[in-house]
């Protein structure tokens, strides 16, 4: 048995709980897309990779701080998940939810495919082979808390990762766009006969999706290597929050994300503890979690 | 439309390809082999795919994590000595197996949800196909050692004579009382088991079916490559293109998947190499080409090529009454062939 320190532990668990935040704003994204507008968006965890590239790329050639570069990330993002919703508009017009949502995964895929295709030849050719910002590179030290020293850059990147779900929150169950958005979640054809131009909330509910995967990306750029082709795995991580959560369901999807993410991370722990390789096998944890609740109660745990 | 599982259409298919084969032959061992060679493998394996995903309408992302079994036991058994036939039994029917066990999970999906699970399936098994690599080589690979010397000719017969024996099977199936059970629930899954239909039986049959085949695909890849590891067998280009060629050709209808397969195998080859001539920093591989097809058949042909309107009716044609009716009806005889 191999016990690891207090100072190791608790950045193993905090990191758990990072992912896991980091995870719950892909999967919010995710939810939303597909509640409002019945696309399953299997390029989602691309944007993630997008937002970080692009904010590597802003630091390294504009030396831009890239907490500072959330205001042009956030924007420039928005506007790209609109023009993925008018992508989407021809696929979601056919017979059927069901044909709609699978028209919607081939495109999406393709979409993926053209990321990851483009950004792994690329990337190299500017220089970058992986992305990442050093959080040496930032100017902020360790703090130690009580015998437990901790990554400056880390605990900053965790705190806005908690801001900006909170913020999701209150605008999704606060304000009255949130509100839009919830009643073309819960029956499209009702909330179109009661005024609602759904199309102008698919195209905000888009936006907003695929600027939270942004944000994501420019966080987690902090704290991991980002390479073009992790966009897929992450996607297939989200949805496993999704379904944990339920498709649809805001709140499955934010506390599910956290909750994979420490279970995640507890798991490696122990994995550690235990002598095994746990970093390599721990991965294979939300995997699981999913084909089981896939077994047992496919439309998720929180929605009824 | 002709009934017998040797009507007219499918066997002028077959002998169209095995000319299409004995020329790339005759042309001696060059590009041009090698082509058709991949041509082939990839043709056959987009057909395996199809039994599952083309008659039930479902999309079986995972497709891949069959086929990687198949090569895995493969290659493990004979670096263990066993003998080449045996390994490629022992191979089907482990994919088989694998198909039948992961199926009780599975089938109880739907739609969406069928396709993400099935794509966790593949992840799933690059972890622990990384994890295990004491066993299976990890990243780096196994070495496949089969034939010493010239295996060109062998695999080249070997993967004909499957693509053919998987094409009489996608008919066989089409035209037999599974494929239309399988048919409705692609229609109406619910309306289906409402007639009796015991449509997870029916999805498992073929799933297994699907997965047999796929074993034995994975053999012949397994060979072509000359070394397997987990991103050129487990990887999700590789396991993404009989989907792509699959849904680009034509689900459905056993023509379909051979077209896909030939125009994305056509594609990857040519479009790189013009793109790259026309401006030699742009490198795009694969992976571009199908994300482009992808949109493009997502967006405006979702049900393939072969069913376009203008397409569908030379989906079914029979070429020797078309010759026939040629000169006897016109031109307006050739598509009415049926």
């Amino acid at each position: 048995m191999v016990f690891l320190g207090a100072s190791a532990t608790a950045t193993i668990l905090l990191q758990g709980l990072f992912f896991g935040g980091i995870l719950s704003l892909i999967a919010v994204g995710l939810t939303l897309i597909f509640g409002v507008s019945k696309v399953l968006n299997i390029a989602h965890g691309d944007f993630l990779f997008l937002g970080g590239a692009t904010t590597v790329v802003l630091f390294t050639v504009f030396g831009l701080n890239p907490f500072l570069s959330i205001a042009v990330v956030v924007p420039v993002f928005a506007f790209v998940g609109v023009l993925m919703s008018y992508l989407m508009r021809k696929p979601l017009q056919a017979r059927t939810q069901e044909l709609a949502t699978a028209a919607s995964v081939l495109v999406t895929l393709g979409l993926s495919n053209l990321i990851e295709g483009i950004g792994s030849r690329a990337a190299p050719i500017y220089g970058y082979n992986y992305f990442s910002i050093p959080s040496s590179t930032i100017g902020i030290g360790s703090i130690s808390i009580a015998d437990v020293v901790l990554n400056g850059v880390f605990l900053i990147a965790f705190f806005v990762v908690i801001a900006i779900s909170v913020g999701v929150t209150f605008l999704v169950y606060k304000t009255s766009l949130g509100s839009t958005m919830r009643a073309a979640m819960a029956d499209r054809e009702v909330a179109l006969m009661l005024g609602i131009d759904t199309n102008r909330v698919s195209m905000v509910t888009f936006a907003i999706g695929i600027s939270l995967a942004a944000l994501a990306g420019t966080i987690d750029v902090l704290t991991t290597n980002l390479t073009p082709d992790t966009g897929l795995t992450l996607t297939v991580f989200a949805l496993t929050v999704v379904v944990l959560g339920g498709l649809g369901s805001f709140y499955g999807a934010l506390l599910g994300g956290f909750l994979i993410g420490f279970v995640t991370n507890l798991v490696e722990l122990v994995l550690i503890d235990l002598n095994f390789q746990g970093s390599e096998w721990a991965g294979a944890v939300p995997l699981i979690i999913l084909i089981a609740v896939l077994v047992a109660r496919p439309t998720g745990l929180l929605k009824r | 439309m002709a009934r017998s599982p040797f009507s007219g259409f499918v066997i002028w298919t077959i002998i169209g390809l095995a000319i299409f084969s004995l020329a790339a032959l005759a042309s001696g061992k060059g590009a041009i082999f090698n082509d058709i060679l991949q041509i082939l493998l990839f043709a056959s394996m987009a057909l395996c795919y199809d039994y599952f995903s083309g008659f039930t309408g479902y999309y079986n992302l995972g497709f891949g994590a069959f086929v990687a079994l198949g090569a895995y036991v493969f290659v493990i058994s004979t670096n263990h000595g066993m003998n080449v036939l045996a390994s490629f039994a022992l191979a089907g029917v482990l994919s088989a197996l694998f198909a039948a066990g992961v199926s009780y999970p599975l089938l109880r999906l739907r739609g969406a949800y069928f396709a993400i699970a099935t794509l966790a399936l593949v992840v799933l098994l690059q972890i622990f196909d990384t994890n295990l690599f004491n066993f299976t080589g990890g990243t780096i690979g196994l070495p496949v050692d089969v034939a010493n010397g010239n295996y060109q000719l062998p695999l080249f017969v070997a993967s004909l004579g499957f693509t053919i024996v998987a094409i009489m099977v996608h008919h066989l199936i089409g035209r037999s009382r599974l494929g239309l059970a399988l048919k409705s629930i692609r229609e109406d899954e619910d309306v289906t088991e409402s007639y009796g239909v015991n449509t997870f039986r029916t999805k498992q049959i073929v799933m297994v079916l699907s997965g047999l085949f796929a074993g034995f695909s994975g053999c012949l890849f397994a060979v072509y490559l000359q070394f397997i590891n987990s991103t050129n067998i487990l990887g999700l280009g590789f396991g993404l293109f009989p989907v792509v060629a699959s849904i680009a050709g034509g689900s459905g209808i056993f023509l379909g998947p051979v077209v896909g397969s030939f125009i994305l195998s056509g594609l990857n080859a040519v479009v790189p190499e013009i793109i790259a001539a026309i401006n030699p920093t742009l490198i795009f591989g694969p992976l571009v080409v199908s994300g482009v097809i992808l949109v493009v058949v997502g967006l405006f042909l979702p049900g393939g090529i072969l069913r376009t309107r203008s397409l569908s009716r030379y989906a079914y044609m029979r070429p020797d009454r078309s010759i026939t009716n040629y000169f006897t009806q016109g031109r307006r005889g050739i598509a009415k062939a049926r």
